[in-house]
């Protein structure tokens, strides 16, 4: 402690300001988890396209119903938020971007990335 | 001041840490073929898309894929666990129903993989 003893202590998440590099750490944790919980839904969708010609049917018209489409965007943005934020850590453990200034860039260029590929996606499919 | 002791934290664990990046590596690859090959050329109908599936090679990917997946997610939950869950029984509960989650995803996705084979 030694020179500031009143510095604030506290780990109360809505008090502390996280940098984005803290944001984005956490973002690829919880995205992780959540695409677990996905996984079977998805697995699911996979094996009744794949079952007969009317499974191919019905999985295709729901994906493009307006719900469909959404939470299709949504899986998308997860996949996509947790793979350049993976990219983003392996790069981190050949140190690559290790130092504050380019960690903090590339913190911001996952959510740029991560977003423009659903918007593109969104616009595309 | 605590003295140091072993004490299991998210990251002791080179193996476990090995796997997590081998599979993120497969996994990314894995994806940026198959929106890159559904991009270019969407199935059009359920027999394009069973055709492209049946290949030998396609299922074979898959079948990494999906094992490198469960893998992937077991280090990740692991971690997650080891991090926030600091009494040894609810680790275990944790370990113990994601260890079961994950087995039957497995077996759900041999069985997938066993159903395509023998064409549209």
């Amino acid at each position: 402690m030694g020179k500031n003893n009143k510095r604030p202590v506290h780990l109360n998440l809505f008090v502390i300001r996280l940098p984005v590099t803290g944001v984005v750490s956490i973002v690829h944790r919880l995205t992780g988890v959540l695409l677990v919980l996905v996984f079977p839904f998805f697995l699911y969708l996979l094996q009744e396209s794949l079952r007969d010609p009317a499974g191919f049917e019905n999985v295709r018209e729901l994906l493009r119903s307006p719900t469909g489409r959404v939470l299709s965007l949504l899986a998308l943005w997860l996949v996509a938020q947790h793979f350049f934020s993976g990219l983003r850590h392996l790069l981190l453990d050949v140190e690559i971007g290790m130092e504050r200034v380019q960690a903090r860039l590339g913190a911001w260029l996952v959510f740029a990335a991560s977003l423009l590929t659903v918007v593109a996606v969104g616009w595309l499919a | 001041m605590k003295t140091a002791r072993p004490n299991p934290s998210a990251h002791s664990g080179f193996t476990e840490w090995l796997l997590q990046r081998t599979t993120a590596l497969y996994l990314a690859g894995f994806l940026l073929y198959v929106m890159v090959r559904l991009g270019i050329d969407p199935p059009a109908d359920f027999t394009a898309w069973r055709t492209w599936f049946d290949q030998g090679l396609v299922r074979i990917a898959w079948a990494v894929a999906f094992a490198s997946l469960l893998i992937h997610a077991w280090t990740g939950l692991r971690s997650v666990f080891i991090d926030y869950l600091r009494s040894t029984p609810w680790r275990f509960i944790c370990y113990l129903v994601t260890a079961l989650g994950l087995l039957s995803l497995a077996l759900w996705c041999v069985q997938l993989l066993l159903s395509v084979g023998g064409g549209p």
